[in-house]
């Protein structure tokens, strides 16, 4: 291989590797905002201790649940909760997926599994309360089952 | 024989690419089995306050129909049972209980049986309770034995046992094993 | 073995095999580029086999898609996070390896007579193929999925009148992008894109058997006297090569998904909210920082269809006989400045749309337009200095190397 050769290939393969770093790894031309995670955040959030997640789901269904559901895990907003077909709905038509979500084992009734219930039913049978939600805060408050998806390793 | 170093070359480039092979297979197979959510739903618990005598409920256990059975006490039952190796199998493990769990397959070809509380005419004496299956005409005592029809072995009995108000089914209690005629 | 000889008796497949594969003779210095090929057509498979086991549990109905791939697919069905994983990473992989093929053959004019039809056939790959990402993008029904292929789909309608209106609105099957968007989407994900596309790949093939294989050097190959063998040479070299792209595609499967399953995906499509950053996937960023960089949206769609067609014109634009940029030193230099045009543009498309962003756009899409432009007039002055050295043979059309084309 003459020196021309070997500048070549050098030059080439250092375009092409550095293209494809820079647009699928680290964009230097970017400036994406880093929200840094303080190292005990980090510990909680990847954590297997069931305190720790007992504690988490106290503070959910303290806080948040009242607005908030958590579709993938069976928590649902206070009034839909208290609607009175809930229970029947709940029946029918919730199928159980197994957890490796981190509330799982905590949901009392079906040992180890939260209880799902698919969006179309969910949307059909609580229409009007969602539709009461959404004209208290201008939307329905967000589920937030698919944020601990994005999180986890 | 003097093997070549091609020859080995082929070999391990053969081995690796069996073990590749079945590398990919795997998971692509594993996917089609069943998932973690039907393997595990091994424990149902099963509320019977409500229950009346001669009521039966179906729920489901480990993907079979099962159902929930509250017999009257006392219960007097004298129909025919089948003369083979597993008369009054069924009876002889439920007999005493009022409440219990069988499961509601069909061990001819697995269909659902219907509960006949007042008897049905296909049987003879015609006003005694039974199931009888829909299908293909199998008929099985309260308790789950074949009496008549093409079905081979009597109904299954799941492990099961009773605390208070709640039947467990699928934990050993007054049924320790697994009755299984449809494995 | 018995069942080997009951096969071969019947089929004579090792006959097929040997005149085939191992009589049929390549150049011996096809360079390591030449398997972007075969990697692509392993892309290709990784992606249907995947996509096959994805099939099975997706719902294509708004309600139920979401649900169907992040929570059925991701945690329920045994593995199908490594199937999805595969799917998401192997359509950037597949795209990859398709550009870096088209810029091979572009460096070693592969385009050239009589090579005109495998290059059109390969746009045609190229076009589908962006398409297949196109409409597999939305699938997921995701924040980033619903509003990426809305920006998409409106883009068409930047031709003004009822033509642009019209387009959009059979592509959505509405106003607004939904249920019958996703149903169409699908059908031409699944079905009707792959199997056209499995067509035009086997005459692809075919035509590149028939026209010969390029020589990296640009000269004409006599099969007689110099040539090797494809089986061993070709077959175990490029299959070790494929053994690596395997290793780095399944290093980024299991370790490094950000990219490729982005954490805006992870919110259902919300037709009411657009999330903060929205654009196509880095295969169309290019073309989508054209179309920004121009302010009149007409004359943007116009000029980056117009870099399409030129680059299906390619072997019209660059008429030269000489081949290979390792022969031709005005070509190698304005393939330098394609490259960098291309990349330049696609890194554009990944910042935001400020007036000095579209500045540099605008420059990047001049020198795009500079290396079209420049290709048939390199090929006059290629065809006068080989027509003044006495070296073109004008019945074949090509550079005659016997008298002497010392290049």
């Amino acid at each position: 291989m003459s020196l021309g050769n070997i500048l070549k290939t050098i030059f080439f393969t250092v375009f092409v590797v550095g293209f494809f770093f820079i647009i699928w790894v680290k964009n230097p031309f970017v400036q994406e905002q880093e929200y840094p995670l303080p190292a005990k955040y980090r510990a909680m959030i990847y954590s297997d201790n069931p305190q720790i997640i007992a504690a988490g789901r106290q503070i959910l269904t303290q806080q948040c649940a009242a607005c908030h559901s958590l579709r993938y895990d069976g928590v649902y907003p206070l009034s839909v909760k208290s609607d009175p077909n809930y229970p029947m709905i709940i029946k029918q038509f919730a199928k159980p997926i197994p957890s490796d979500s981190l509330l799982a084992p905590f949901h009392t009734k079906t040992k180890g599994f939260a209880m799902y219930l698919p969006q179309d039913v969910y949307d059909a049978a609580f229409a009007s309360e969602l539709h009461t939600l959404k004209t208290q805060f201008g939307k329905v408050p967000p589920d937030l089952s698919t944020m601990y998806l994005v999180k986890r390793p | 024989m003097e093997a070549s170093r091609r020859d080995f070359m082929q070999y391990v480039v053969g081995a690796f690419g069996a073990v590749a092979a079945v590398g990919a297979a795997y998971p692509i197979l594993k996917s089609l089995g069943p998932s973690a959510a039907s393997a595990l739903q091994s424990k149902v618990d099963y509320d019977v306050s409500q229950l009346k005598p001669m009521d039966v409920r179906v729920t489901s256990w480990k993907g079979f129909p099962v159902f929930v059975m509250m017999l009257p006490t006392p219960f007097n039952w004298n129909g025919p049972v089948k003369n083979n190796k597993y008369k009054n199998h069924n009876r002889d493990i439920l007999g005493n209980h009022n409440v219990y769990a069988i499961i509601a397959k069909c061990t001819h070809l697995g269909c659902i049986p219907l509960w006949k509380p007042d008897g049905d005419s296909a049987m003879n004496p015609s006003n005694i309770p039974v199931f009888h299956c829909p299908c293909h005409g199998s008929i099985y005592t309260p308790w789950g034995d074949n009496i008549s029809g093409p079905a081979p072995l009597p109904l299954g009995v799941p492990p099961q046992a009773l605390n208070g108000n709640t039947l467990e089914i699928g934990t050993p209690g007054f049924v320790k094993k697994f009755w299984n005629p449809y494995a | 073995m018995g069942l080997a000889k009951f096969i071969e008796e019947r089929t004579h497949l090792s006959e097929i095999f040997q005149s085939q594969m191992v009589d049929y003779k390549v150049p011996k210095n096809l360079t390591f580029p030449y398997a972007f090929g075969i990697l692509a057509i392993i892309a290709f498979t990784v992606q249907i086999v995947s996509g096959m086991i994805l099939l099975m549990y997706y719902k294509p109905y708004d309600t139920l898609a979401f649900d169907s791939a992040a929570l059925f697919i991701w945690k329920v069905i045994p593995y199908g996070w490594l199937f999805r994983s595969i799917h998401a990473a192997g359509a950037n992989f597949f795209l990859a390896v398709i550009y870096l093929h088209m810029f091979t053959g572009i460096y070693y004019n592969a385009y050239k007579k009589p090579r005109e039809l495998v290059w059109v056939m390969g746009f045609i790959i190229y076009f589908l193929l962006l398409l297949t990402a196109l409409t597999g993008y939305v699938l997921p029904w995701g924040q980033l999925s619903y509003w990426a292929t809305e920006v998409t789909v409106e883009i068409p309608g930047a031709i003004p009148g009822v033509i642009g209106e019209t387009i959009s609105l059979l592509m959505r099957g509405g106003y607004t992008l939904g249920n019958l968007a996703l149903g169409r989407f699908f059908a031409l994900h699944v079905l009707i894109l792959p199997l056209i596309l499995l067509g035009v790949v086997s005459i692809h093939l075919f035509l590149v058997r028939a026209a010969g294989i390029s020589n990296p050097d640009g000269k004409p190959f006599d099969k007689k006297k110099e040539g090797v063998p494809f089986h061993p040479y070709v077959t175990l070299k490029e299959g070790a090569i494929a053994m690596f792209y395997l290793a780095l595609f399944f290093f980024f499967v299991f370790f490094y998904m950000k990219e490729f399953l982005p954490a805006t995906n992870w919110e259902p499509a919300n037709p009411l909210q657009t999330p903060a950053e929205i654009a196509p996937e880095w295969y169309l960023k290019g073309y989508y920082a054209i179309f920004r960089s121009i302010p009149n949206k007409f004359i943007g769609f116009v000029t980056f269809n117009l870099v399409l067609a030129l680059l299906l014109l390619l072997p019209w634009l660059d008429f030269s006989p000489i081949r290979s940029a390792r022969r031709r030193p005005l070509f190698f230099i304005m393939y330098i400045v394609f490259m960098f045009a291309g990349a330049g543009l696609t890194i554009i498309g990944t910042l935001q749309a400020t007036p000095e962003v579209a500045k540099v756009g605008l420059f990047f899409t001049a020198l795009l337009f500079l290396f079209f432009i420049s290709l048939p007039i390199i090929s006059f002055i290629e065809l006068g200095y080989a027509k003044a050295k006495g070296e073109v043979d004008y019945a074949k059309g090509e550079v005659d190397y016997a008298k002497g084309g010392k290049q």
